[in-house]
């Protein structure tokens, strides 16, 4: 019982110099380059564009009001699209991302595009670019929580005044989401599609191509849990040849032909037969497709 | 009837009669006979001891010394021609403590067949694919040690009665349609045999590990003789101090075991075997007590004596190797140091 509890704290501090050494290494280069485009004000493209004629002038002129300034206060692109044209998921997606750049002229700028989904089975997304990627990227659930408290469902005719109250509400929510980041050395965010990662360290944003401090350390972890469990096998089978194990079969000893079976009889006293169904089953087809976007974005997105 | 007056022909203890088995039992190896059996078995019992037994015992008491260890209680005999300075066991030195009397000489002796050199041999190429062994545990000072030990062992003949029951089962599986069929055929198997086991040995020497006796058998008995003072001239040899009475329990679970290898041997075809009765009751042990060849050596590290033996006879080696763990821990950190840095160059995202 005490060697166990000694072996077990011994693993324990095992994971701890494992998690200590991990970060160590890490901090030795956490970062290499950055490829983000910091916000300048004085370009800043933020706008509303409202595809599906549904907002009058003087609700546009609000709205791209609200937005603009709600992008000065983040220091950071915001656009909003609004589309009545039905896309599939992965090519809302896809054109988030994609109009995003094309509106920002470059990539890896600091910014967001809210994709709203004015068709049947709406699915509004939320395309995420710049530092935008590791703000909002990894809550994207949670603002979709709070974003869907003011949206329309997609069963209804779209309501003008429904949906200004969802972009109004949508620009409170990106203050808020930015006031309540907490900065984290080692979180990170990912686009798993062209390999960019999205993190913050010591208070810089970064969008780099490079694996992200946070990842490698996770990596790092990983490899030494393996090395630990390779160190244990190793272990054990070495030990296990120090074990005495030899033992002579006492059969050795039963004196030929000096057994004598008094009775050795083996009788049939019955056979029955049981049958089972075979149950077959049927499996069914999935998958996840998507398709090709411009470098550098993350998100998430949800049906309405 | 005065139960009492009857031995156990397995241990030699006192029998007792059992009023609830209607039946003879011994307390201390859980034997039992009818009253009538253990009658024949007296009836046929011989109680003389010739004139030269007598002799024999006689020369065993005067040529004899017994040397004994206060360190660990180890009581060791050689004849009078030499002396024994040092404990084979934990290499204290020992004192001479007198004579032995003639109940301590063995009937038989097997010779040792393999020298020293043979023995220190075997030992080295053991010991030379084992790397994590404590550095001194490979040195000729360690070699010296080797002790040639003849060491006291009660060999049985077991005389074992069978009555074995049980439900055997033949399964087969096939697919019909969309079903699948079993067939289940059950017999009932009945082995009654009465099966003989010659030459079971047991050391009688407490300190001496077991197992390890056990692992440098078997011994050939085509080359056992009478004994005689003269075997031990250059050899030590170790005195009993667990009579056939104390060995019986293991000679019991061996011989136990070697009948039922026979019962399984038996039942063959079958998908499962289900005993209902399985008595293996020993009848009848005879006994010999002798002494046998073995090259011994301990060793202590860390508290621990680790033992080691050569069949003197045959050359078969036993014995568990000292792990210096801390030298197996380097080796295994070095090994998963060497993948996960291996790993971490390309896996760790340090490349890319």
């Amino acid at each position: 019982m005490k060697k166990a509890l000694i072996i077990i704290l011994e693993y324990l501090l095992a994971l701890i110099f494992i998690f200590f050494l991990s970060t160590l290494i890490v901090m030795i280069r956490p970062v290499k380059g950055n490829l983000r485009v910091p916000f300048e004000s004085d370009k800043n493209f933020s706008e509303l564009y409202d595809k599906a004629d549904l907002f009058d002038n003087a609700q546009e002129k609000q709205l791209r009001k609200r937005i603009k300034s709600c992008s000065e206060e983040l220091e950071m692109n915001i656009i909003v699209y609004i589309n009545s044209t039905y896309r599939d998921d992965d090519a809302v997606e896809d054109f988030a991302a994609n109009y995003y750049d094309q509106c920002a002229g470059e990539e890896y700028t600091d910014g967001v595009l809210m994709y709203i989904d004015l068709s049947s089975n709406a699915y509004d997304y939320l395309s995420c670019s710049g530092k935008a990627g590791i703000i909002y990227g990894g809550r994207t659930e949670d603002f979709f929580d709070d974003y869907a408290l003011h949206r329309q469902p997609s069963s209804y005719t779209p309501d003008p005044e429904r949906f200004f109250e969802t972009v109004t509400n949508f620009c409170d929510l990106m203050v808020k989401y930015n006031d309540n980041y907490i900065q984290a050395d080692f979180a990170y965010e990912k686009d798993e599609e062209n390999g960019i990662y999205f993190f913050n360290y010591d208070g810089k944003f970064y969008v780099t191509d490079y694996t992200a401090p946070g990842s490698r350390r996770i990596r790092l972890v990983c490899i030494f849990i393996i090395g630990l469990v390779i160190y244990t096998i190793v272990y054990l089978c070495i030990r296990k040849k120090y074990k005495f194990k030899d033992k002579t079969n006492p059969s050795i000893y039963v004196a030929k032909g000096k057994t004598n079976f008094r009775e050795r009889s083996d009788t049939f006293i019955r056979v029955y037969t049981t049958k089972t169904k075979i149950e077959t089953s049927s499996s069914g087809g999935g998958g996840h497709h998507g398709g090709g976007h411009s470098g550098g974005h993350v998100g998430g997105g949800r049906h309405f | 009837m005065d139960a009492a007056e009857y031995k156990c022909p397995n241990c030699s203890a006192d029998l007792k009669f059992d009023p609830a088995t209607q039946k003879l039992t011994c307390e201390y190896c859980l034997s039992s006979f009818t009253v009538e059996a253990i009658k024949q078995i007296c009836a046929n019992a011989e109680n003389s001891i010739n004139a030269a037994e007598q002799a024999a015992a006689h020369e065993f008491e005067e040529h004899t010394n017994l040397f004994h260890c206060a360190s660990c209680g180890a009581d060791i005999m050689c004849d009078d021609q030499q002396t024994a300075l040092f404990c084979y066991y934990c290499h204290n030195p020992v004192i001479l403590a007198g004579k032995l009397t003639g109940d301590y000489k063995p009937g038989k002796v097997i010779g040792f067949k393999y020298t020293r050199e043979q023995a220190e041999e075997k030992f080295r190429s053991w010991i030379c694919k084992r790397m994590f062994v404590p550095g001194n545990f490979r040195s000729s000072q360690q070699l010296e040690k080797m002790t040639g030990l003849y060491v006291p062992f009660w060999v049985a003949d077991c005389n074992i009665n069978v009555d074995y029951s049980a439900l055997g089962k033949k399964v087969r599986h096939w697919t019909s349609g969309s079903y699948r069929y079993t067939e289940t055929k059950e017999f009932r198997i009945v082995r009654k045999a009465d099966v003989r086991t010659e030459g079971i040995p047991a050391d009688g020497e407490s300190k001496i590990d077991d197992a390890l006796m056990e692992a440098i058998e078997p011994f050939d008995y085509s080359e056992l003789r009478d004994f005689s003072m003269s075997y031990l001239s250059g050899f030590f040899a170790d005195k009993y101090d667990v009579d056939k009475a104390g060995v019986f329990p293991r000679i019991r679970d061996r011989a136990t075991r070697a009948s039922h290898s026979v019962i399984s041997d038996s039942i063959t075809g079958y998908t499962i075997v289900v005993p209902s009765i399985d008595q293996h009751d020993i009848v009848k042990t005879d006994w010999e007590y002798m002494m046998l060849p073995v090259w011994f050596m301990s060793y202590k590290y860390k508290d621990k004596v680790y033992e080691f033996a050569v069949n003197g006879q045959t050359g078969k080696l036993a014995g568990t190797p000292p792990l210096n763990v801390m030298k197996l821990k380097m080796f295994c950190a070095g090994i998963s140091a060497a993948v996960s840095v291996a790993m971490a160059l390309l896996f760790g995202g340090f490349l890319l």
